[in-house]
């Protein structure tokens, strides 16, 4: 969209105010500089190699580190593990070659092909070399000695890696172990089972009761299990696979648990519960233990249920939660690795999500207030100045007032979800009503002073009662979002979400309300102003402006004040209070000076300049760094991590797209405003129609740079993939963090191809 | 009636752009305002609706100070005075008729300019401006999908939707061929003479001042150097007006 025909009009009329500035060269001070050049590049040479030097001395360039054998074989280790990313999950089977070994010589062995002693006998201590053959390629293969003896039995004597043609070769020391008849020597590996074409119900005895349950119940529909342990009035909870309480029933009186796994669940008689499903249909005390039986629809997977028994007389457990049956997995399967790392890269592209977003909410009025062109011919008259200054402070406080009495009327209807929907929808139906009635859509001739004052009263009555809505919105939402919260179970999390929004309405509240309030009073100060400006003779005006502009100056020093007092804890009145207001005050009278000739102050490119130094400091903080202030604030977690990279985000956006604004042509903002538009109109009409397309593109940008920074928050707390990741390395499981990393590279390639599709779509 | 009273421009950096300048444009006149490149034509134009803040100097619009004004007056002021730039200024992602409504904007309460409403009456009367100037089935076309010519129609368009007293016409033609500069001055002189409506129109071409304006003045290095008939720029005038060097080629 680049078009340069749109600027010449710009060109054209610096061509006006275009001057000749060109001094001619000066040759002899050319001359000079070409003898100077030889020793300037010496100079720079030796310089740069002083600086390098330096730099491998920082860094600790050592080159015998990377060519180290132990440091090589560490990497290989790492690189291979990383190359086999813990996916799958095989359960294995052992699988054993024995051969026979005699200790000391004397009685005739069996030989076996595969596995090779030689010799074939020793006396303890004595050294034998086995070897072997028929194995996978590079196999963990576990030695064990057999001893002879009526216990089953083995010694583990060491481990060997097969090599590229499966065989291996070590020596053993024979053991202190002698017998007249021959002993044996194990070797065992482990096999997976299944493949993926051919995958394996493998049973696992979770209720320890060595019989292979079916973990499907049958369709007699009950199923009994015995539980170690005998209280006098036994209570049996029944757990599902998420470890939530089903089920809790006693032969006693109702009693509530203290501890445990139902901990303040109540039991209820047997019988007397109504759950459909899977439930406890009887409690018996046999021989010390416990049975119990369940009931349910035939065919119910009872795999990873569990029972626990508690003590009815004192609510205590009374005994180990137990499996209600065997389980069955499939093998391969997808490894719990996988799933974590699922989840956690959710989380992370999420937490990039809610970042960008509110930093983008942030960004974008910010962008205006930095963007020079826009804010270049923003100036304001000295007398406005000094008494909006003045005016601000005292609105924001009044809205505070304000805000806190309409937060407490507002409380006492809480709970009243009807009552706060009715308030909500009342008050949006008044606001509405009164906007129209207060802004006509054309503004024809010049209005009455009574019909202005009618449409300001009105105006900001509609204000107010529309913040009330606000209020009014914010609680039904933190209601109505715990009620969900409640009821939809699985998708309780879109009532959290109302809930959180409401709480963030809650918290606006306040800020709307002072900004308002402010913004109202500032308003009627520039309006005295004015009223002022017309009316007094100029000599007074000019008095009038130092006066003003000292006061203003001194107020806001002194809240400056405040704000260091808090910080370094003063608390002494001369420095706190007294000097600030006389700076405050200097620093009014010399603005007050500086303006005295025009009467006005370029507030905007003041504005621009401040709003630019806040940007660029926060732009320098990493936000990893700034993660490490949000975890000690709201603790460790995502939300800490989407904190730090909002406010990253919402000051490099506010950059980002304020260049935006500084580059649109400005041709069509010349045209809008000579038609009369005001400010407002002359951004919506001419400004925001050029820069919607970059600041898409560039919201999509940061959403991507956003994910990747994201995925390493977690290393200090800050949420998303990085904290297990961290965590794995640590423990060195490089296995399991190289599907983390494989996570990470796939969501970024995928968040960066498709952003720049996106990008190339709106651009 | 417009009144220009030593009127003088200072740019920041101390270019003198304007320098006394004082003529007075009454209704219905056709003004041609001539002059070289960088003479001040573009700085004259916008002085008069303070797109650029006058140094020292007064313009008055039918006896009322217009350099004085406040943000308010100087919208009331605005909106009855259209202007057409050389490069059109239309915005391009925007559609055509959303450019000829932003000419109402000076009319328009401002919260609700913000959520794109305008009225009825507002919509119809645009159609039938893009209707006048032969446009209207491009109404809901992209501004830059539009020729050169086109696009100073949506210009002219615009300019009409402010239902102007005046017109300030900055080049108008420059960047066009020299038969659509025709027809564009044909638009600007149907306006004039048809509505009644003032127009100030800088021009760059001797024989379109001739042909189309009633009155021109010239300017040099910020000076008013002629206020006459067109039909009074002799030679030596011409001389006067364009520099020694320059010869007549229209």
């Amino acid at each position: 969209m680049a078009d340069t025909r749109t600027d010449t009009d710009a060109a054209e009329l610096g061509q006006e105010q275009a001057r000749i500035g060109d001094s001619g060269p000066d040759d002899q001070s050319r001359s000079r500089s070409r003898r100077r050049r030889p020793f300037i590049i010496l100079l720079a040479i030796v310089l740069g190699v002083v600086i390098y030097a330096l730099a491998f001395e920082q860094t600790q360039v050592d080159l015998t580190q990377i060519t180290s054998e132990t440091r090589q074989r560490s990497l290989a280790n790492i690189l291979r593990a990383l190359a086999r990313p813990d996916l799958v999950t095989y359960d294995t089977q052992d699988e054993i070659t024995e051969v026979e070994l005699a200790i000391p010589c004397g009685p005739e062995v069996a030989t076996d092909p595969a596995l090779t002693l030689t010799p074939t006998c020793g006396d303890p201590g004595d050294v034998v070399t086995v070897s072997g053959t028929g194995y996978e390629p590079r196999e963990t293969v576990t030695l064990h000695f057999v001893p002879d003896s009526e216990f089953a039995i083995t010694l583990r004597l060491t481990t060997v890696n097969t090599d590229s043609e499966g065989t291996f070769s070590t020596q053993i020391t024979l053991p202190d172990r002698t017998s007249e008849e021959p002993q044996g020597l194990r070797a065992v590996t482990q096999e997976p089972i299944g493949t993926w074409r051919n995958r394996v119900q493998v049973y696992t005895d979770a209720n320890e009761n060595g019989v292979e349950d079916d973990p499907i119940l049958g369709d007699e529909g009950t199923r009994v299990i015995t539980v170690a342990g005998a209280p006098d009035i036994p209570a049996v909870a029944l757990l599902d696979p998420a470890n939530q309480v089903i089920d809790f029933v006693t032969t006693g009186e109702p009693f509530e648990a203290v501890g445990g796994t139902a901990r303040g669940e109540t039991a209820l008689p047997l019988g007397e519960s109504e759950i459909t499903g899977l439930h406890i249909a009887g409690v018996v005390s046999v021989d010390g233990n416990v049975e119990v039986t369940l009931e349910g629809p035939p065919g119910t997977d009872l795999s990873n249920w569990r029972v626990a028994v508690y003590d009815g007389a004192t609510g205590e457990p009374g005994g180990a939660a137990v499996y209600v049956s065997d389980t069955i997995q499939l093998s391969p399967r997808i490894s719990d690795t996988a799933k974590i790392t699922l989840d956690k890269i959710l989380e992370t592209v999420f937490l990039a999500l809610v970042a960008t977003t509110a930093g983008l909410l942030l960004a974008v009025p910010l962008s205006f207030v930095a963007a020079r062109n826009i804010m270049r011919d923003i100036s304001i008259t000295t007398t406005n100045l000094g008494l909006i200054l003045i005016a601000v402070p005292i609105g924001a406080t009044v809205g505070v007032g304000a805000a806190r009495g309409a937060t407490s009327v507002v409380s006492l209807l809480s709970d009243n979800t009807i009552g706060l929907l009715l308030g909500m929808l009342v008050s949006a139906g008044l606001t509405w009503w009164l906007l129209r009635t207060s802004l006509p859509t054309v503004d024809a001739g010049v209005p009455t002073r009574a019909e202005r004052i009618r449409r300001g009263v009105l105006l900001v009555l509609a204000g107010t009662i529309g913040l009330i809505g606000l209020l009014f919105t914010s609680r039904f939402l933190e209601d109505i979002g715990d009620r969900m919260h409640a009821i939809l179970g699985w998708f309780g999390f879109i009532g959290s979400f109302f809930s959180a929004i409401g709480e963030i309405l809650d918290v606006a509240f306040t800020v709307i309300a002072a900004l308002g309030v402010a913004a109202v009073a500032s308003h009627l100060a520039s309006k005295l102003g004015y009223a002022i400006r017309k009316n007094a003779p100029r000599p007074v005006v000019r008095t009038l402006n130092v006066v003003l502009m000292a006061v203003a100056g001194a107020l806001w020093a002194i809240l400056v004040g405040q704000i260091i007092d808090w910080f370094y804890q003063i608390g002494d009145f001369r420095t706190i209070v007294l000097i600030p207001a006389i700076v405050g005050a200097a620093i009014g009278v010399f603005v007050a000076w500086r303006g005295m000739r025009k009467g006005e102050v370029e507030i905007g490119l003041s504005i621009y300049y401040a709003a630019r130094t806040v940007f660029n400091t926060l732009r320098s903080i990493e936000p990893l760094v700034m993660a490490i202030v949000f975890v000690v604030w709201v603790g460790a977690g995502p939300f800490a991590g989407s904190l730090a990279l909002a406010l990253h985000t919402a000051a490099a956006l506010a950059k980002l797209y304020s260049e935006q604004v500084e580059s649109i042509s400005a041709g069509p903002i010349e045209a809008v405003r000579a038609t009369g538009a005001n400010r407002l109109q002359t951004i919506v009409y001419s400004v925001v129609p050029q820069i919607v397309p970059p600041y898409i593109s560039f919201t999509m940008y940061r959403w991507d740079i956003n994910v990747r920074m994201s995925t390493i928050l977690g290393f200090v707390g800050g949420g998303g993939i990085g904290s297990i990741l961290q965590q794995n390395i640590n423990l060195l499981e490089y296995r399991a963090a190289a599907v983390q990393m494989l996570a990470i590279a796939i969501v970024v390639a995928t968040m960066d191809w498709a952003s720049s599709r996106m990008r190339e779509h709106f651009v | 009636m417009l009144q220009v009273k030593n009127l003088t421009k200072v740019y920041d950096n101390g270019t003198v752009a304007l320098e006394d300048v004082s003529f007075e444009v009454p209704d219905g006149q056709f003004l041609a305002v001539i002059g070289l490149s960088g003479s001040g034509k573009s700085t004259l134009l916008r002085c008069i609706n303070r797109l650029i803040e006058p140094t020292e100097g007064q313009i008055l619009w039918n006896g009322e100070d217009v350099t004085h004004a406040s943000q308010e007056d100087l919208r009331r002021f605005r909106r009855r005075v259209g202007m057409v730039f050389q490069h059109f200024n239309l915005v391009h992602r925007s559609r055509v008729i959303t450019n000829v409504l932003a000419g109402r904007l000076g009319y328009t309460n401002p919260a609700m300019s913000l959520v794109n409403r305008f009225s009825r009456d507002d919509t119809t009367n645009a159609l039938a401006q893009l209707e006048r100037v032969g446009l209207v089935e491009k109404a809901y076309a992209r501004a830059d999908e539009l020729s050169g010519g086109q696009q100073q129609r949506v210009g002219i368009a615009r300019a009409l939707m402010q239902n102007p007293e005046m017109i300030l016409a900055d080049e108008p033609v420059a960047s066009l061929d020299p038969v659509l500069a025709h027809s564009i001055m044909r638009y600007l002189e149907s306006i004039n003479r048809d509505d009644g409506v003032t127009v100030l129109c800088s021009l760059h071409f001797l024989d379109l001042v001739h042909k189309y304006s009633d009155r021109a003045i010239a300017l040099n290095e910020g000076k008013l150097v002629f206020d006459g008939l067109p039909s009074e720029i002799d030679d030596a005038k011409f001389k006067e007006i364009y520099g020694q060097e320059a010869e007549r080629v229209g």
